[in-house]
């Protein structure tokens, strides 16, 4: 059956507490009642919902309150009291380009869009008839995509907060989306083992990418915008050639599924988080370094802007998870971060000062991070 | 109805093999008898000389979940799907040969392919449950005496195998052709803690493995009307248990059809909510024959098995008459009789 998921000891849940130099705002987050069923989830409502303001206010209230903590903690669990839509788990978090807003994605079929400063919801995208598993903003800062268990792509335009684009054709999950860095393409990667290559003007197909073996988890592309690269749950790497859409490398990670993977801003190197809690990095498409970076999946990995420090988040059933900082050469740790639940994604804002967490206890955590001394509180 | 199904499904699999650039899976409803002809192009593309099973119809795929995890998942459920419907194995003798092999003499069945480790704790447990149960399917004994392996475990280790391990305890004295202990059966149960809604961490892996413990040792399962108001609660629009990241949701419908069927009494919501997850199943079969754990996906030895279960218990696919032998050990008890209330 299921592995490496559940386990049968809860005494091992550890209760959430200060480490060293790091504040964990865990103690703050309200565990919610078990989830509802949102009756309007099959509705294509294809809009953007105002904030309430009793929402606006909670939200407004909560983010001051963590901020006087020198941390930022944003609950999106909080306001389980207001309707029937409750904030559900967060899959996917996103940095804007200009850094002052959060994208994150979840299972109550929404994008919401906050202040990365206040923590104020500005926003939140309803249409998805189902979870959105992955958001990315375009490098304008303009647009944000969204992927989901409804297996559709949505385009959104930020500016009107309507959908502009519904991207058909995968028959499955749809796990992670990234924009080429001009922001002409947008790359989807699904359970139905394939990576689709969509024009974001036209929302038009431009290709689909066979070749992997299983589920293809994350896509991300190089910073020239002509390579990109993919992880599955076959335990490969790939390459593509973005213009004739063809594999160029494949880098045989492990035998175990490969749940996360990263490039560096210069190309150069190439993470993978690794199911079982293994970070492999290559350089130059050779293997540099593997080693057991944490204790279960590793669902999300990043590099810092300037390449030089990785940034990983794990999880397991029912337990806290663990951000954790690597020298990106050496695989180094250090610094780490326990946050209240599993972390299924980590973002580093675009000045590098910042990483966004969230995941399965329904928080999503802004961080302060030094990264020359890992995270902490300022 | 069949008939116009079953022209639907020609003309799509004609589609298919005259345009290759299309989707490898089949979206529209499928008859039994397609399903059932599906399932045994399957196995005979995966079945091995040796008698084992490959975890797919590619020869690169690695698997997924079970299949992924030891190579002795895609025999075991083979067997399984084979005895559920009285087909005759590709090669019975060496499937037979092949499981006999995967035994020391100290009782541990072993992977020598998957992800997990044959010397740990989950490893013994797994392999030696899935190979006694593939055994007994076939009307056999292993060779050695299995149960050190699981009295060594509950010593201690138990308490540190995860929480969907719970029912390969009976099952696998069952499978010997004993009953769980006493003493173990206490043991494994002080592990088994409900929440107030019945489910066990939060999640239907471990509750269903708590229902198929119970039922296996003939007791009543406690909190069940609880456990089946938030199995039918959590059931997702188009039919699935899809509620978590998709490699934790596996095998959830399963789990869930499961425990509707067992503790449902037959009721009417619980039957609406087997049949939509039925419906669902079908969209998760692939043009190979084969099913993939959700819609799109590789076809895999592993969502062969639970997704059949699911229809079998849904009705839609029927078993041999009569059943088996010993049907309820026959996996993870699709076709386990009905308690009586």
């Amino acid at each position: 059956m299921e592995k490496a998921v559940l386990f049968i000891n809860m005494t091992s849940i550890r209760t959430t507490k200060r480490r060293g130099a790091l504040v964990n705002a865990d103690a703050f987050s309200r565990s919610l009642s078990p989830r509802e069923r949102d009756g309007e989830r099959g509705k294509e409502l294809s809009k953007l919902r105002s904030v309430s303001s009793r929402s606006r206010v909670l939200a407004n209230a909560t983010a001051s309150f963590f901020w006087s903590a020198c941390l930022l903690t944003t609950s999106l669990g909080s306001a389980q009291d207001l309707s029937n839509k409750l904030p559900g788990w967060i899959s996917s978090v996103a940095f804007s380009p200009d850094a002052r807003s959060v994208a994150s994605g979840g299972s109550d079929n929404v994008a919401r869009i906050r202040n990365a400063n206040t923590g104020e919801e500005t926003a939140v995208l309803e249409g998805h008839a189902d979870y959105v598993a992955a958001v990315a903003f375009a490098p304008e800062g303009r647009s944000l995509a969204t992927g989901s268990y409804d297996h559709t792509v949505r385009i959104w335009d930020l500016a009107s907060r309507q959908t502009r684009h519904v991207l058909k054709g995968h028959r499955g999950v749809v796990m992670s989306v990234a924009f080429s860095p001009d922001g002409k393409l947008l790359a989807t990667a699904s359970l139905d083992s394939t990576v689709k290559l969509w024009s974001t003007g036209t929302g038009r197909l431009r290709g689909t990418l066979r070749g992997h073996k299983s589920w293809v988890n994350s896509v991300v592309f190089a910073p020239n915008g002509s390579i990109l690269v993919s992880g599955s749950s076959d335990g490969t790497i790939k390459l593509w050639d973005v213009r004739s859409r063809r594999s160029k490398a494949t880098l045989q990670a492990t035998d175990a599924e490969i749940r996360s993977v990263a490039i560096s801003s210069d190309g150069k190197m190439i993470a993978a988080g690794i199911r079982y809690g293994t970070i492999k990095l290559w350089l130059n498409q050779k293997p540099l370094v593997d080693f057991k970076a944490h204790e279960s999946d590793v669902w999300s990995i990043t590099f810092t802007p300037d390449g030089s420090k990785l940034i990983s988040g794990d999880g397991d059933w029912n337990k806290p998870g663990k951000v954790k900082f690597w020298d990106a050469h050496s695989g180094k740790l250090l610094g780490s971060f326990e946050h209240s639940g599993e972390v299924l994604s980590v973002a580093c804002s675009p000045e590098g000062t910042r990483f966004a967490a969230g995941g399965w206890d329904r928080v999503l955590k802004i961080v302060p991070v030094n990264l020359r001394a890992g995270a902490r509180s300022p | 109805m069949h008939f116009v199904s079953s022209i639907k499904g020609s003309v799509v699999v004609a589609l298919a093999l005259f345009a290759p650039g299309l989707p490898a899976f089949l979206a529209s409803a499928a008859t039994p008898r397609e399903v059932f002809s599906g399932l045994r192009r399957f196995y005979a593309k995966t079945s091995r000389a040796d008698g084992s099973f490959a975890p797919g119809t590619d020869r690169d795929y690695r698997g997924m979940s079970d299949s992924a995890y030891s190579d002795l998942a895609p025999v075991t459920y083979a067997v399984t799907i084979h005895q559920t419907f009285d087909w005759e194995l590709p090669h019975k003798d060496q499937t037979i040969q092949f499981l006999l092999s995967r035994q020391r003499d100290n009782g541990d069945f072993f992977n020598q392919a998957g992800t997990v480790d044959p010397k740990s704790a989950e490893g013994r447990v797994y392999n030696t449950t899935q190979g006694l149960v593939a055994l007994h399917a076939l009307g056999l004994k292993p060779r050695f005496n299995p149960l050190p392996v699981f009295e060594e475990i509950l010593q201690a280790d138990y308490k540190t195998l995860p929480a969907y391990s719970t029912s390969f305890f009976p099952l696998a004295y069952l499978a010997y052709g004993q009953p769980i202990p006493p003493e173990a059966d206490r043991r494994i149960r002080a592990t088994m803690v409900q929440a107030a809604d019945g489910y066990l961490h939060d999640h239907i892996a471990a509750t269903f493995h708590a229902v198929h413990y119970y039922r296996l040792t003939n007791k009543p399962v406690p909190l069940a009307d609880q456990i089946v108001a938030r199995a039918l609660r959590d059931q997702k629009p188009e039919g699935s248990w899809l509620l978590n990241l998709p490699s934790r949701d596996r095998h959830a419908t399963f789990d869930a059809v499961l425990t509707l069927h067992q503790l449902g009494h037959g009721r009417a919501d619980c039957r609406e909510a087997i049949e939509k997850a039925v419906r669902w199943v079908l969209t998760c079969r692939n043009f190979d024959g084969g099913f993939g754990h959700f819609p799109g996906s590789t076809s895999d030895a592993d969502a062969n098995y639970f997704h059949t279960g699911v229809l079998v218990m849904g009705g839609f696919l029927k078993p041999v008459t009569p059943l088996p032998n010993d049907p309820h050990l026959l996996s993870w008890g699709h076709l386990m009789p009905l308690p009586v209330k």
